[in-house]
């Protein structure tokens, strides 16, 4: 069958391509601007009596086919005054001037919601569109890079992306805020009018013709039981009959500085670290255990100690490291510029009868961090053809292949020169000596024991960063195919049938090849090695593999009627239904031994059961591949309506209906679906006579309420459990998920939004105002229980997951623009979008089991009280004595900590909101005959962030260094010049817990950040065909203002470096 | 023309719902409905649950087998393991006790699996494998039931009115809205009982891994458990049982005592392991921490190969301890050969089956002592074998939770009763006999969700 399907769209394809236009004559002409010449996009033309229309390209241009002398030609287009013209002579090459109508600047709006279009009149429900303007404000490859600031009410949301070096992985958006207690929070992406499950990296934002936001339920209902986070409609470019032949080019190339090492607050310098080290020491705190890592200082300290070396020594080896800063080198070695390189060109064209588009694009991105790189290559055809008058067919492939190499050696990861039970490296560290070596130093393990094992052995057990940069070999490799098709057949002049069918798929390769001199070769060796000599695993290469891979296909049947009825009721309605899938299945990890590369063969036969013996201490076994295929199936059945009538284009009602059905487990067939719906309202005042006389031009009034779905996947109608393979007994074993819920249901979201849009002037001055309130009930939550019964939501047991939370929000999102035509050609452009948006927890009762959570990013939800609010421990000050924090406990002011875990939440301090609460965008365009410079500009408004500071545990356990150890307590008096709490006597968890946690580390994050600036240069050629823009652009250009007095950066004050300012430098061809 | 293309909309549109299969697929291939015999055998082969996690933590805390620095103690985070080191009449402070929830988790899928395996008739050949997983479950219900017991329930020996003590909550049955009471220790010991000799009939001489139970295990608990209630002929009678199935010990002689962990990691081929289990890593025992009484170590005598294999020096002047039986930081607390060895030998002795009791411990003793010096015991009166026993005892379950059923059983005993004594710096913490300290406080939550009954402290 699907077979069958490709046959068939390929046919189409071909047919497409091979149809080539037959006429008497065909006409074609560029259409320009009156006194500006420049040429005019989006002119409709129709030949008097005949239905097609044609509409120009990017230069205005246009190809008329079988046209016949003396036949007229209607040219229209909105800020221009229509003509008319009749085609005679022999003139093949028309040029037309149209005159600018001084009249209305009409904003130009048709929002994509995935199942039609629906002009911005017609529009009752919230809705926000972006064009590929607004979106090339940034250059980056990532399209999460330029959805930032395209509105207030989407906020990205980076906390999580914090602990990651670079991270750009874990930023997740919510729209218009949250809707959810425990299920998906995330916005559903539509890309090629389907649900798209994939990674945004597979899609190049220069593919991209706009964005739509739905916001509210009116919006969004349709989507049903996805859509109640909100929807994102991700529209790519298509070719469109009738357009003439366009070819663009775009070339970038955008540069970032390497991140700036020492405007950091991670380290301190090596002297001080040192000392700190040294007076640990002294206090007996350092073990000399053969499992315990000791840094080189300590060793050193040791070597003394045990009288290994002489006191000249000792001062000549801590010399060389009281002068180290690892951050110099690092600086030399391990960063580099960034340069993204962006190439796209894409053609479109076509007749009457067909159009296409092709489109290429590579992107070759080299970040901050030497050893790592990706690009990504990506194409797109998109055909149509007009079989017959009524009948269109439509077929679009896209095909990324995406690459990543991960070799680098980072200053502040695990992956990279950070041993793996430590957060940090010590200040002292280098990578290069004085003779130029390479250094190598212990990161797992006594050194004195590896010293000793590396000498008996005749082995080597020691981590050299350089080394290992040049011997990495990570690589992913990832190829995204995407069909799309659709079918068109006008049934009637009001009815029309349509079918669309889609197919993505996706397979991704991460080869990590371990080559024998890697670390992590060397060190899996050393731990199985059973003396001298005796290896247990072979001293080659080792190639771990893993693939993921998933498949999504999806089809939908269509009616669509459009009437028009005494030229005064319009009748805009659909109905249809359609069936998708979608499988990802992530293989095993496969690990070969002793692989060759020249000859790719490896061994796998070992004896996995058996413990050996490790060195230093302890028991293992041979790591092996794992055991389990992991296949997860999403399916989906819907059905969907909406209506819209419009009355003598004032009055306005819409409805939407929608049924899911979905594969949730163990769910009777009649509870799988629910029907979600919305209602509308629309008063469009502008056209109303009595306005006739008003300096409006727009005013249009909208209330809408409906009801949106969300789904949680884990949870089941019966008792369910998962298969794994118990590693230690190699048996099948069954783990209990749920106790199950017979009477599951979908977790819905009951909105309310009224809105109002506005524009004056000569639509000089607009914009809108929308109040939102969100009711979200039978959200999925854990239910407290007896631990008695078996179920226990709080440690990781079985788990009852019903309906029953209850959450709200609310707010407003106000959008303001303004075009200003100055005079002597100086146009300002402005566009400003503010939103605001709390949220309340109403109903949930699991607590949670200690304090500490409520000190994570994400809250225990709490009824009564925001998802967002901000916790914190009251701080007392120091004590005078010791420098310790004190705190209070029955009413006396103490320094012992013992009973600071059990501190309840009603004993901390609520600080406003950890998510702000406003959040804003400005975008300001100058333009100046050809020159233009839009800058943008971000906003939030009250939030609060807990900032860094030392931790003596961290410090003295994971090496984690903060620059606030300058500025502690040393001596009585302090107290009143400082809150930074002294060096501890004895190390203290709950008196780090307190500090860490204590409201004199929370800072307003208010800010306000100059996000990007760009200057388009269109060059005055002479040859109006052909049109070339230089385009450069500066972005993360850095604070404006923030509320907090340190000057810390809200949004990256945790990311090991800000990130760096991007300079790009752009060429845009079009011809 | 138009008309049937609309027909063919609507038909095919309809045939959408009729796909009834399509929405039938599992969202995750591994999730399952447990269902077949082999399901609930992978439910009950669930390490994690059934044997990483064992119920013990209280009885080990609280056991006189080591002490603690006041130093050490007070860096302990986990409030309730500082408090039950002193026997504190408050343990919990709110916090979970996880001896208690995981036991009645793993209750909950001993019984999902028992209703489960009712529900299928096996086939001829299906029916060793039903018995067997059966017999399992049974096993697993009865354990858990019988270390909750000793925690958190009243102590009562065969010879008094169990039903006048205060027992624990039953879960018969995995219907979670079924409600929570406590039923009194009687109740308690029957159903341990009853379930452990059904699985002793379903099970046959079937060995597989040490993480699965068997026929031996449930003779193994049958023993401790009659020996907790303090009857002694069928102590003696299961225990007897056990061994005539394998009697094998390992020979200390041939363990490298040089090694940090000298028992094989995990347990993996302890032939003296009946059924693998051990605690997850507890703070108050860390081998940083903990200090081996010194009143134990010096009953040790120079050759015994315990003292190298069980201990070593934590570098401060005392001995720490590295022999679990699972080869690692965590401790040993599943059933063992050694235990029924002990029981078997107590309860003969009670029995007044001497010389059956003297050359099980001659037997067992000969494996521990090294083997140039051993000489065997011989010729001892019934009240000096058994207190030869009872400090043999001490010296080979080292750590184990036997410690505390057996302090519990001694104060009811017409032995010497012991007054247990705590200290840190100057502060002196005593737990009398009969001190109703002995049984554990229900956790505070559960009091909260059910009402049930709190014990006395």
């Amino acid at each position: 069958m699907k077979l069958k399907c490709y046959f068939f769209l390929l046919f189409l394809s071909i047919l497409a391509t091979g149809i080539k236009g037959q006429s008497i004559r065909d006409v074609s002409g560029i259409i320009r601007s009156e006194g500006t010449n420049e040429p005019i996009a989006g002119v409709t033309l129709q030949i008097h009596g005949r239905t097609i229309f044609y509409v120009t390209g990017e230069q205005g241009r246009f190809t008329i086919p079988q046209v016949r002398d003396s036949m007229m030609l209607h040219i229209s287009h909105v800020q221009y005054k229509s003509k008319t013209i009749i085609i005679n002579n022999k003139l093949d090459e028309l040029i037309i001037h149209l005159e600018r109508n001084e009249g209305e600047i009409q904003e130009v709006a048709v929002y994509a919601t995935g199942y039609t279009l629906i002009p911005k009149e017609r529009a009752a429900g919230s809705f926000e569109i972006f064009d590929k303007k607004k979106l090339n404000q940034s250059l980056s490859s990532n399209i999460l890079d330029r959805l930032d600031g395209l509105s207030g009410s989407l906020a990205l949301d980076r906390r999580a992306a914090m602990q990651t070096e670079g991270g750009k992985t874990d930023v997740s958006l919510r729209l218009r805020g949250m809707s959810t207690l425990m299920s998906d929070a995330r916005p559903l992406i539509i890309v090629n009018n389907f649900p798209f499950e994939g990674k945004l990296s597979d899609i190049n934002p220069n593919d991209i013709e706009s964005i739509s936001f739905l916001k509210d339920a009116s919006a969004s209902a349709i989507w049903g039981a996805k859509s109640a986070n909100g929807v994102i409609v991700i529209q790519l470019k298509q070719s469109k009959i009738g357009e003439s032949k366009s070819i663009n080019a775009l070339f970038t190339t955008r540069i970032s500085n390497k991140p700036n090492l020492y405007a950091n607050n991670r380290f301190i310098s090596a002297p001080e670290y040192m000392g700190f080290e040294e007076i640990m020491f002294n206090r007996n705190y350092y073990r000399d255990e053969k499992t315990i890592l000791l840094s080189p200082y300590v060793h050193l300290l040791s070597k003394k100690h045990k009288g290994l070396i002489d006191e000249n020594e000792f001062q000549f080896e801590k010399s060389k490291f009281m002068e180290q800063d690892i951050r110099k080198q690092a600086d030399q070695y391990l960063y580099q510029n960034a340069i993204d390189k962006i190439m796209n060109i894409n053609m479109s064209g076509g007749s009457s009868l067909h159009s296409y588009l092709f489109s290429i694009g590579y992107d070759d991105v080299k970040p901050v961090l030497v050893g790592n790189s990706n690009s990504r290559l990506s194409l797109r055809v998109d055909n149509k053809i007009r079989i017959t008058s009524k009948f269109e067919a439509q077929f679009s492939i896209d095909y990324i292949h995406r690459m990543e190499r991960n070799n680098s050696v980072s200053l502040f990861d695990q992956s990279g020169i950070v041993p793996a039970d430590k957060n940090m490296i010590y200040p002292y560290a280098s990578l290069i000596d004085i003779n130029g070596e390479p250094t190598r130093s212990a990161i797992a393990f006594n050194p004195f024991f590896l010293d000793s094992f590396n000498q008996s052995h005749n082995r080597d057990w020691l981590f050299s960063p350089l080394e290992e940069l040049d011997i990495r070999d990570n690589t992913y490799k990832n190829n995204s195919i995407r069909m799309f098709s659709n079918l068109n057949y006008k049934l009637s002049k009001d009815l029309t049938i349509s079918a669309n069918y889609i197919f993505n798929s996706t397979n991704g390769d991460r080869i990590n090849h371990f080559t024998a001199d890697s670390y992590y070769t060397r060190n899996l060796v050393n731990r199985f090695m059973q003396g001298p000599g005796s290896f247990i695993i072979p001293n080659g290469a080792i190639r771990h593999k893993t693939v993921d891979s998933s498949r999504k296909y999806g089809g939908r049947m269509q009616l669509d009627f459009n009437k028009n009825i005494f030229n005064k009721l319009s009748i805009n309605s659909l109905v249809g239904g359609e069936i998708s899938s979608y499988i990802s299945i992530f293989d095993p990890l496969q690990i070969l031994y002793n692989f060759s590369k020249d000859n790719y063969i490896g061994q796998n036969i070992f004896d996995y059961t058996k413990y050996y013996t490790v060195n230093p201490d302890g028991a293992q076994r041979i790591p092996s591949s794992n055991s389990q295929i992991y296949e997860l199936t999403d399916r989906f059945i819907s059905y969907y309506g909406l209506g819209t009538l419009m009355w003598d284009n004032r009055y306005l009602l819409t409805t939407s209906l929608r049924w899911d059905g979905s594969n949730l487990f163990g769910v009777k067939t009649n509870q799988k679906g629910v029907p979600l719906w919305s209602l509308a309202s629309g008063w469009l005042l502008h056209n109303e006579k009595f306005m006739n006389n008003s300096k409006l031009s727009e005013l249009k009034l909208r209330a809408t309420i409906g009801e949106n779905g969300n789904i949680n996947k884990n949870a089941t109608a019966y008792p369910t459990a998962v298969f794994t393979t118990n590693s230690s007994t190699g048996l099948r074993e069954a783990l209990l998920k749920t106790a199950g819920n017979p009477q599951l249901k979908w977790e819905r979201v009951l909105s309310w939004n009224i809105g109002v849009d506005w524009a004056l002037l000569k639509r000089s001055l607009g914009g809108s105002i929308d109040f939102f309130k969100k009711d979200a009930y039978d959200l999925m939550g854990l239910k407290e229980a007896d631990p008695t019964t078996g179920i226990n939501p709080i440690l990781s047991g079985v788990k009852q997951m019903i309906n029953y939370g209850k959450f709200e929000s609310s707010g407003f999102d106000v959008r303001l623009f303004s075009k200003n035509n100055i005079g002597n050609n100086l146009i300002i452009d402005t566009d400003f979008s503010i939103s605001k948006n709390w949220n309340k927890v109403v109903d949930y009762n699991v607590v949670p089991l200690g304090i500490q959570d409520y000190f994570q990013y994400i809250v225990p939800a709490v009824a009564g009280k925001s998802r967002d609010i901000f916790y914190a421990f009251p701080w007392y000050g120091l004590d005078s004595q010791t420098g310790a924090p004190l705190i209070m406990e029955e009413g006396n002011l103490t320094t012992n900590y013992t009973n600071v875990p059990k501190f309840l939440p009603e004993n901390l301090i609520n600080i406003g909101s950890s998510f702000p609460i406003w959040n804003g965008s400005f975008r300001a365009v100058l333009s100046y005959k050809q020159l233009s410079l839009s800058a943008l500009i971000l906003w939030k408004g009250k939030y609060n962030f807990r900032r860094s500071s030392i931790n003596y545990q961290e410090l003295l356990d994971s090496w984690n260094m903060h620059n606030d150890y300058y500025l502690r307590w040393q001596q009585p008096g302090d107290e009143d010049k400082t809150y930074i709490p002294a060096i501890p006597t004895t190390v203290d968890r709950n008196r780090e817990l307190y500090y860490m946690n204590s409201d004199v580390l929370v800072e307003r994050g208010d800010y306000i950040r100059l996000q990007s600036i760009q200057i388009n240069y269109s060059l005055p050629l002479k040859n109006n065909l052909f049109k070339l823009d230089v385009i450069g652009v500066m972005e993360n250009l850095g604070l404006i203002w923030t509320k907090n007095k340190q000057g810390l950066d809200p949004e990256y004050h945790l990311y090991y470096y800000n990130p760096p300012k991007q300079f790009s430098l752009g060429l845009r061809a079009n011809f | 023309m138009i008309k049937k293309i609309l027909y063919m909309f609507i038909t095919s549109i309809l045939t959408l719902s009729c796909s009834q299969g399509f929405l039938d697929i599992k969202p995750a291939k591994n999730l399952v409905v447990l269902s077949t015999i082999e399901d609930f055998e992978a439910l009950l082969d669930r390490v994690a649950i059934f044997n990483e996690k064992g119920s013990q933590s209280l009885s080990l805390i609280s056991s006189d087998d080591y002490f603690l620095t006041k130093s050490s103690w007070e860096t302990i985070v986990t409030p309730f393991q500082r408090n039950v080191y002193i026997w504190d009449k408050e343990i919990f402070e709110g916090t979970q006790s996880a001896d208690w929830d995981n036991g009645y988790e793993r209750i909950f899928y001993s019984n999902i699996a028992i209703e489960g395996l009712n529900k299928i008739v096996p086939s001829e050949n299906d029916q060793k494998k039903w018995n067997d997983v059966m017999a399992r479950a049974l096993f697993h219900r009865a354990w858990n039931h019988f270390n909750i017991l000793v925690l958190f329930g009243e102590y009562g020996s065969e010879s008094q009115d169990l039903s006048n003590k205060i027992g624990i909550p039953l879960r018969k049955e995995s219907d979670i809205t079924i409600p929570v009471t406590r039923e009194n220790v009687k109740a308690a010991y029957d159903f341990i009982i009853e379930d452990l000799n059904n699985a002793q009939t379903l099970f046959d001489d079937s060995k597989y891994n040490i993480e699965r139970p068997s026929k031996q295990s449930v003779l193994a608990l049958l023993a401790r458990v009659y020996l907790y209630f303090q009857d002694y002929e069928k102590a003696f009678h299961n225990a007897d049982l056990c061994l005539k199935m394998n009697a094998e010990l390992i020979d200390y002689n041939e363990l490298d005592a040089s090694r940090s962990y000298p028992f094989p990691a995990y347990g993996l081929n302890n032939k003296e392991i009946l059924f693998n289990s051990w605690q997850p890593s507890i703070s108050a025992l860390a081998q940083s921490r903990l200090c081996i009484d010194t009143n134990l170590l010096v009953t040790y005598s120079n050759d015994d190969l315990r003292l190298g294999m069980f201990f070593r020096d934590n570098g401060l002047g005392n001995k720490t301890f590295k022999g679990s039986y699972v080869g690692n930081l965590f401790m040993f607390s599943g059933i063992s050969l050694n235990e029924v060895y002990v029981i078997g030998m107590e309860a003969a002795a009670r029995i007044d089956k001497l010389d059956v009791a003297l050359s099980l411990y001659n037997n067992l003793k000969i494996k521990r002592i090294n083997k140039l010096s051993y000489v065997p015991q011989y010729e001892v009166s019934k009240d000096q074998l058994i207190e030869l026993i009872l400090k043999e005892k001490r010296k080979e379950m080292v750590l184990r939770s036997n410690r505390w059923e057996d302090l519990k059983r001694f104060n009811n005993t017409s032995g010497a009763k012991m007054i247990l004594t705590r200290k840190l710096d100057n502060q002196i913490y005593t737990l009398p006999p009969f001190d109703n300290r002995y049984t554990m406080p229900i956790p505070e939550y559960v009091i909260k969700f059910s009402g049930v009954q709190q014990n006395i402290r």
